[in-house]
């Protein structure tokens, strides 16, 4: 019915002050800060007045960002309305605000903090790795405070009904959210990487320990380097022992074998490949390198890093001594004379090796051969070993450092691409507490996943070494079986509890294998494919299979708490 | 095209709607909703009544596609709930406002106006039509957090509003309005429903849903106990009211003769009382002719273009009623559709 009485006129009450808006404190912060800067550098103190300078600029670059963040989020689409309030809600948010602000102090003091004494490649490779990692943990926390406890307060407050009745879908929701952190996070990291960058220069404008340490600066900090690994000189030949020990094993015990084919192969291998690294005493042994062609023209020099151990000696107090050749010159030999290199065991070693030394073919071959002395009571010098992989290894630079630096950032982008996408599909399902715990634990599996393997091996007593997938679930069933039958059931419990840790690793990505930071703290080249690889797994994969987990999980999920008894 | 669709049409159809809530082992908890049957048709002002915990609230959930039924049909518009298409046609305002604090009022129009996708340009003169219309102009600006419980629920009408919806479902509109907001709010869903909107009023005020509604259907215990135009459930046939210019007592005795004489008596004699809002508003309109000042949001001012220059009005039962003497100059109605 409509009402029988008249309506009143309209009431011209007085209005209301338009209010403060927004409160407009930055531009007072901004002209403050730049004063103090200005202050600082009057007063002679111009280091910290740069770092003042240096966090002003950052909060001025925020600004801006967040000013273009708005301009490109004007759309008048769903998805787009959801991710510019999720930006809104990030900038209203205090505790990301608070990680943010850490971010933009945590950058411009670092330098200060490092030792002057030190040498400068080293301060520079402390401050990248640092930073990076700061700023990239920092973030993550961002990330996950803001998915979980936007989405979460969202459902809480209801406010998620006003958003849902309009005409957008659950998983355009999830995506608008996504799309905003992910862009909110874009911002921070550009933010972040300006940071390091304009701090990384202005570190490497400091004076240096002497001639080798500013050449290292630029021929091993400033640069993006390749890495060749050594192949055996007579590769068919090793092939050939390889097959034939395989082979000598399978007849011996052929019920081993039989057991784990896969794994007695990749157990033979390795022990080779370790044999090949080994440098017995009075032995030249060669390693190959190849692909070092474009490194003649790229630099002056290549860098030989190895990591050399003095095996049968106290670490502590080893040292190996050994001579080298490079494609069969003696290296160096000063006055006619082959040095012998004299370094301590156990640790890094980075030799610099003229690219005039490279054949037309890109081929360096590097024979070693062993000068230790010999020990006490013994007759015969102890042997030089590396580690396969990264304990010999050739590096030429392939690449700039900002590129490399850009990419490293790429990277850590996407991990925060993944971890946003991981919060929100927690936070569909479980109340917010719980669900930055659970957010927690997927970002601490996936930057430890290796490590927590390990200790998963040591909880169980079951080492999977370099075994294959099958050959460990192999190893855990008999493990298994074992114990119950000898009915130690807690130890039969730990080997479950293994399966279910290993289960859930393996769909943890590794962002060890996705580093980035390390690359570019020690001028490795983070290579485009390798980046790519990257964005498209972590940036790409892994945030769609979590969103649609989300979306299946708020699409089942009663958005409406029961009040009634 | 659902907007093609004729006067008179089924807009809300709910068969035999149930809702159990489970607990985290999925079994039941409470059953909140059991076998509703409802019919709302194009054009007409629905009224949900009941106390709380009645169900009222769970069956709207239910019908925005905001709970799934445990059994039963739901077809808004013709479509399921969640139909992205339907769900262009229906604005909402719900019982609390669910809003993001640290939006400002023009933000929090803009926000939703782009989950609707309009360009920029739509969104801009429909925020501006409708902080008019709220009145909220004065304070578009500042963040919704800062508003006051009655400035929050003007800025969720405006938010319903923003698509110029044909399906209007509003859950205790005027919680926490002043009467005179209260007044507004009413005679804005007495516009709209001359327009040819259908609106859903959920609430507890029996004054308001007697005062808008076509049909009511009333819930307890998460049933439809009663459903019926007002008409119907609320005429007492069994009696008659004749109402007279004041009647001296002689007049009444006459009265009481003639309906002896028919074997009938008068059970009542009474003086007819006004309302208290009637009151309420003559009063605080008296206090505006005298200049006394006031503060808080200004009052509403005319119906935003795009709502009012909507459909066609409806039927005779859909035209404003007679204005009473005593009651102020101009009616907010005739104000609202002057554009």
């Amino acid at each position: 019915m409509i009402p029988a009485t008249t309506p009143p006129k309209p009431l011209d009450a007085e209005p209301i002050p338009a209010g403060r808006g927004r409160r407009m404190w930055w531009p007072a912060v901004l002209v403050g800060t730049a004063a103090v800067a200005a202050g600082l550098w009057a007063g002679g103190r111009p280091a910290a007045a740069t770092a003042v300078l240096g966090g002003w600029a950052l909060v001025v670059g925020f600004l801006l960002g967040v000013a273009a963040l708005r301009v490109l989020l004007q759309a008048g689409n769903g998805v787009v309305g959801v991710a510019r309030a999720m930006v809104d809600e990030a900038l209203g948010s205090r505790l990301p605000i608070l990680l943010v602000m850490l971010v933009v102090a945590w950058l411009p003091v670092l330098p200060l903090v490092l030792d002057p004494a030190e040498r400068l490649e080293y301060r520079l490779q402390f401050f990248l790795n640092w930073s990076l990692s700061g700023a990239s943990f920092l973030l993550a926390l961002v990330t996950i405070v803001l998915a979980c406890g936007s989405l979460c307060g969202d459902i809480d407050s209801q406010r998620i009904h006003m958003a849902l009745v309009k005409p957008i879908q659950r998983w355009q929701y999830l995506l608008g959210k996504w799309l905003g952190i992910v862009l909110f996070d874009g911002l921070l990291v550009a933010l972040a990487g300006i940071g390091v960058y304009a701090g990384a220069q202005a570190l490497r404008l400091m004076p240096e320990a002497d001639a080798a340490d500013r050449r290292a600066v630029d021929e091993q900090v400033f640069t993006a380097r390749s890495t060749a690994r050594p192949v055996h000189p007579r590769g068919k030949d090793f092939e050939a022992d390889v097959t034939a020990a395989i082979d000598r094993f399978r007849a011996d015990d052929p019920a081993a074998f039989a057991r784990d084919p896969a794994g007695a192969r990749k157990r033979i291998l390795a022990q080779h490949v370790l044999e090949w690294h080994t440098v017995p005493a009075d032995v030249v042994a060669s390693y190959l390198f190849t692909g070092l062609e474009p490194a003649r023209h790229r630099s002056k020099v290549v860098q030989l890093r190895l990591k050399p151990f003095a095996d049968n000696v106290g670490i502590d107090r080893a040292e190996v001594r050994f001579a080298l050749w490079v494609n069969e010159r003696p290296y160096p030999s000063r006055n006619g004379q082959h040095e012998t290199f004299t370094l301590p065991s156990g640790s890094f070693h980075t030799i610099d090796i003229p690219t005039s030394l490279i054949d037309e073919q890109g081929t360096l071959r590097i024979a070693i051969a062993n000068r230790n002395l010999v020990p006490p009571g013994e007759t015969k010098p102890t042997s030089i070993s590396f580690s396969p992989g990264k304990g010999l290894e050739v590096l030429s630079r392939a690449g700039s450092f900002e590129g490399n630096f850009l990419r490293g950032l790429g990277t850590m982008w996407a991990k925060l691409g993944m971890l946003a996408a991981a919060a929100l599909a927690a936070a569909s399902w479980l109340g917010f507490p719980i669900a930055v715990l659970t957010s927690l634990m997927i970002y601490i599996s996936a930057v430890a996943r290796g490590f927590l393997a390990d200790a998963i091996d040591i909880y169980t007593g079951a080492d999977r070494g370099d075994t294959t997938l099958t050959s460990m679930v192999r190893l855990r069933m008999g493990l298994l079986l074992e114990r119950l039958d000898k009915l130690e059931l807690w130890d039969a419990c730990k080997t479950v509890g293994a399966f279910a840790a290993d289960a859930f690793l393996s769909l943890v990505p590794s962002f060890g294998a996705h580093d980035g930071v390390t690359e570019v703290a020690t001028g490795r080249l983070l290579s485009l494919p390798q980046f790519l690889v990257s964005l498209g797994e972590l940036g790409l994969l892994y945030p769609l299979a979590l969103l649609a987990l989300g979306w299946v999980l708020l699409e089942r999920r009663d958005l409406v708490n029961v009040s009634g008894s | 095209m659902v907007a093609a669709r004729q006067v008179g049409e089924i807009d809300i159809a709910c068969i035999g709607v149930t809702k159990t809530f489970r607990d985290f082992w999925m079994r039941p908890r409470v059953r909140a909703v059991e076998g509703v049957n409802l019919e709302v048709r194009r054009g007409q002002v629905y009224g949900l009544l009941g106390p709380n915990g009645s169900g009222k609230s769970t069956t709207i959930k239910m019908l925005l596609g905001l709970l799934q039924p445990t059994a039963g049909r739901i077809a808004i518009l013709g479509k399921r709930p969640r139909d992205v298409a339907t769900k262009r046609l229906i604005g909402y305002l719900p019982e609390e406002s669910y809003l993001y604090r640290f939006l400002s009022g023009r933000e929090t129009l803009d926000y939703y106006g782009r989950l609707f996708r309009l360009d920029r340009r739509a969104r801009r003169e429909r925020i501006d039509m409708l902080l008019e219309m709220v009145g909220l102009e004065a304070v578009q600006h500042r963040p919704v957090g800062e508003y006051s419980k009655g400035m929050q629920r003007r800025i969720g009408l405006a938010q319903s509003l923003i698509n110029d919806p044909q399906l209007l479902i509003l859950d205790e509109p005027t919680s926490g309005m002043d009467p005179v907001g209260s007044r507004q709010i009413k005679d804005l869903i007495a516009t709209l429903a001359r327009r040819g909107k259908t609106v859903l009023l959920c609430s507890h005020l029996l004054g308001d849903v007697e005062d808008l509604c076509d049909r009511v259907a009333i819930m307890y215990g998460g049933k439809v106990r009663a459903e019926g135009t007002c008409a119907e459930l609320l005429t007492q046939e069994h009696a008659t009211i004749l109402e007279t210019p004041d009647l001296p007592e002689s007049v009444v005795a006459e009265v009481r003769g003639v309906l002896e004489r028919h074997d009938l008596a008068i059970t009542r004699v009474a003086h007819p009382r006004r309302s208290l809002e009637s009151l309420f508003l003559e009063i605080v309109e008296k206090a505006r002719a005298e200049g006394v000042k006031t503060s808080g949001a200004a009052a509403g001012g005319p119906v935003a273009d795009f709502l009012a220059t909507g459909q066609a009005a409806g039927g005779p039962q859909a035209q404003p009623a007679e204005t009473p003497a005593a009651a102020v100059d101009t009616g907010l109605i005739d104000q609202l559709t002057r554009r």
